[in-house]
């Protein structure tokens, strides 16, 4: 099991209110699967995204990846640097930085030495191989999620977490991310979680749930 | 590269100058112009201290042995002659001299004959340096107040009353023999030099010794007997000591005040990098490495700027020193150009005042930085 929840349970205050977003979520993921989530806006998507990737934690419940609970964890920056990966809605490359710089990031802040070898692949394999010295902003919409995707997988994380991820590319993008997403699921036996409105992306999931009311209910 | 220096070397140069870089350019100008003022200023003040130095050197020698004993200094003395270095015994009384109505107050220093030719580095009029004991040598101001030139016959009168001749005061004439220049404490107004007729070294007439050249290898300093050049003008170069830190200081607030600028700089960069500082959060970067780049960048900007500003302000001091570029009235500043130099001691000591300070700014806005949660940051950036 690359992935276990179990009975996660988050609140949030607004003012005297307490909303409860998450009711008690669990499912567990295999190496290789994709998991696409949907559900209405505000039915706790990115919250769920944000515990699994350590961002935020459970009032309560267990995360466990790699065989790891997060409740054993100290060191939250460490497990997001190692064994989570992130793709956002938009590419969130950082604009002072060049490709090659925004791709190796995950690797300059665990300290590690840039494989080259393993880069150059990476860039033959997304295809990006002549904008390695570009910037973000001399990018087109669909390279720079492309970028943004190659920097999710850059230190070979346990899982990669994606919100939205298609979210704001035109449709041939859009369908050269889904394709994408799953070459990597094929050739590097990726784990996927993916919240999406894009029923195109859903239908990629080999396991699809639905957010609703706090509570995921699988289809 | 590490991954802090490289985002802060990229904030500090972005790519679109006018966007990022205006704020960057004006901390940048605050500092250097803070770093070069220091270092001008401080290099004029050392460059009159440096001939305020020499000036004084030339009429006092380095060191001076003041109420010589010879049972007590013997050895010194033999260690002086052992290593060729030049000492001239010498006394001092108060004479008045008189002319046409005109009086003045002077100080006859007596040397040992054998000991004043090429002893002191004296600015003379004529280039006659040799001294007999009927001569004196007056200074500038002192000859210009009385009418004095050279070949003139004068009189001069003790302060002190002689019992054994009916309480007259004891006179001497005397020939002008030459005329030294040397405004340094005035003492071309006052001090007549002369050489001993009646007395030889040691006699106990010679209360005085002073001392020209290095004597570290000769003498164990601080030697009680011994006093320096600076020791005994003390008042006088403490107040330039004190005049040179009030400079320091005074012109480091500009460094403060750009410290300030550099603070809001560094804040205003923050805020505006917020979406950067989540991005890097969920790659795993620890609040402390986000608060470094800020901290990295804050130094990189002033450190930069004060080196610049150090590199310029030594540029001008070699330019000047080369070329004499700033002119100064001698009859004023004694010196025809500005005088400038510049020590490695005073380049220490800014960029020390300056690291320390900068640190302090640069630190402030990291507290607030450290308060931000990531979760709260990609909530509200990602």
């Amino acid at each position: 099991m690359i992935l276990s929840v179990k009975n996660l349970k988050k609140t949030f205050k607004d003012g005297d209110k307490v909303l409860e977003v998450l009711k008690g979520v669990s499912f567990d993921l295999c190496k290789g699967d994709i998991l696409t989530i949907k559900g209405p806006s505000g039915s706790g998507k990115s919250t769920l995204l944000s515990l699994l990737g350590t961002l935020d934690q459970p009032d309560s419940g267990e995360v466990i990846i790699d065989n790891k609970s997060l409740k054993d964890v100290k060191d939250y920056d460490l497990i997001r640097n190692t064994h989570i990966g992130f793709i956002f809605q938009f590419h969130n490359l950082i604009a002072e930085l060049n490709v090659i710089e925004n791709v190796t990031i995950p690797t300059l802040i665990a300290g590690k030495k840039i494989d080259t070898d393993y880069v150059n692949e990476l860039f033959d394999y997304f295809d990006l191989s002549n904008r390695k010295k570009s910037f973000p902003l001399d990018l087109s919409g669909g390279e720079k999620q492309r970028v943004s995707a190659m920097r999710a997988i850059m230190n070979k994380p346990s899982i990669v977490i994606a919100d939205e991820p298609t979210g704001n590319l035109d449709e041939y993008n859009a369908i050269k991310m889904i394709d994408l997403f799953q070459k990597l699921n094929r050739d590097f036996n990726l784990t996927f979680v993916i919240a999406t409105h894009d029923e195109k992306v859903f239908n990629i999931g080999s396991k699809k749930m639905n957010l609703y009311d706090g509570n995921l209910l699988k289809l | 590269m590490n991954v802090i220096f490289l985002i802060a070397k990229r904030f500090l140069i972005p790519r679109n100058m006018l966007e990022g870089g205006i704020i960057n350019i004006i901390s940048f100008l605050g500092l250097f112009i803070g770093a070069t003022s220091i270092i001008l200023s401080v290099a004029v003040l050392n460059g009159f201290q440096g001939i305020l130095e020499d000036e004084t050197k030339k009429i006092y020698g380095d060191y001076a042995i003041i109420n010589f004993d010879y049972d007590r200094d013997r050895e010194l003395i033999e260690d002086f002659e052992k290593d060729n270095i030049k000492y001239a015994p010498y006394y001092e009384e108060e004479f008045f001299i008189s002319k046409n109505k005109k009086q003045s107050l002077v100080n006859l220093k007596t040397i040992e004959s054998s000991k004043f030719d090429g002893f002191y580095d004296l600015e003379l009029v004529k280039n006659n340096r040799g001294l007999s004991h009927e001569e004196i040598i007056i200074g500038q101001s002192l000859a210009d107040k009385m009418g004095f030139s050279i070949g003139d016959s004068i009189s001069i009168y003790s302060t002190k009353l002689n019992m054994s001749y009916l309480a007259m005061p004891s006179t001497k004439e005397l020939v002008v023999t030459n005329i030294f220049k040397n405004r340094i404490l005035r003492s071309d107004e006052f001090l007549i030099f002369t050489v001993s007729k009646e007395y030889s070294f040691p006699n106990k007439k010679f209360t005085n010794i002073e001392i020209v050249g290095n004597i570290d290898g000769v003498v164990t300093m601080p030697n009680d007997n011994i006093v320096s050049w600076k020791e005994r003008n003390k008042q006088l170069f403490d107040a330039t000591e004190i005049e040179k830190k009030i400079t320091f200081f005074t012109l480091f607030l500009i460094i403060v005040v750009a410290s300030f600028n550099l603070s809001s700089s560094v804040m205003q960069i923050a805020t505006k990098k917020t979406r950067e500082m989540a991005i890097l959060s969920t790659f795993g970067m620890s609040k402390n490495s986000i608060s470094s780049i800020f901290l990295v960048y804050g130094y990189l900007l002033a450190i930069t700027a004060i080196v610049s500003g150090i590199l310029f302000a030594l540029l001008i001091i070699f330019i000047q020193n080369t070329f004499g570029v700033f002119m100064l009235n001698p009859d004023f500043y004694l010196v025809s150009t500005l005088p400038m130099e510049i020590s490695f001691k005073d380049i220490s000591l800014l960029l020390l005042y300056s690291i320390l300070i900068i640190g302090l700014f640069a630190t402030l806005p990291l507290m607030l930085i450290k308060k931000i949660s990531p979760i709260e940051l990609i909530n509200k950036n990602i």
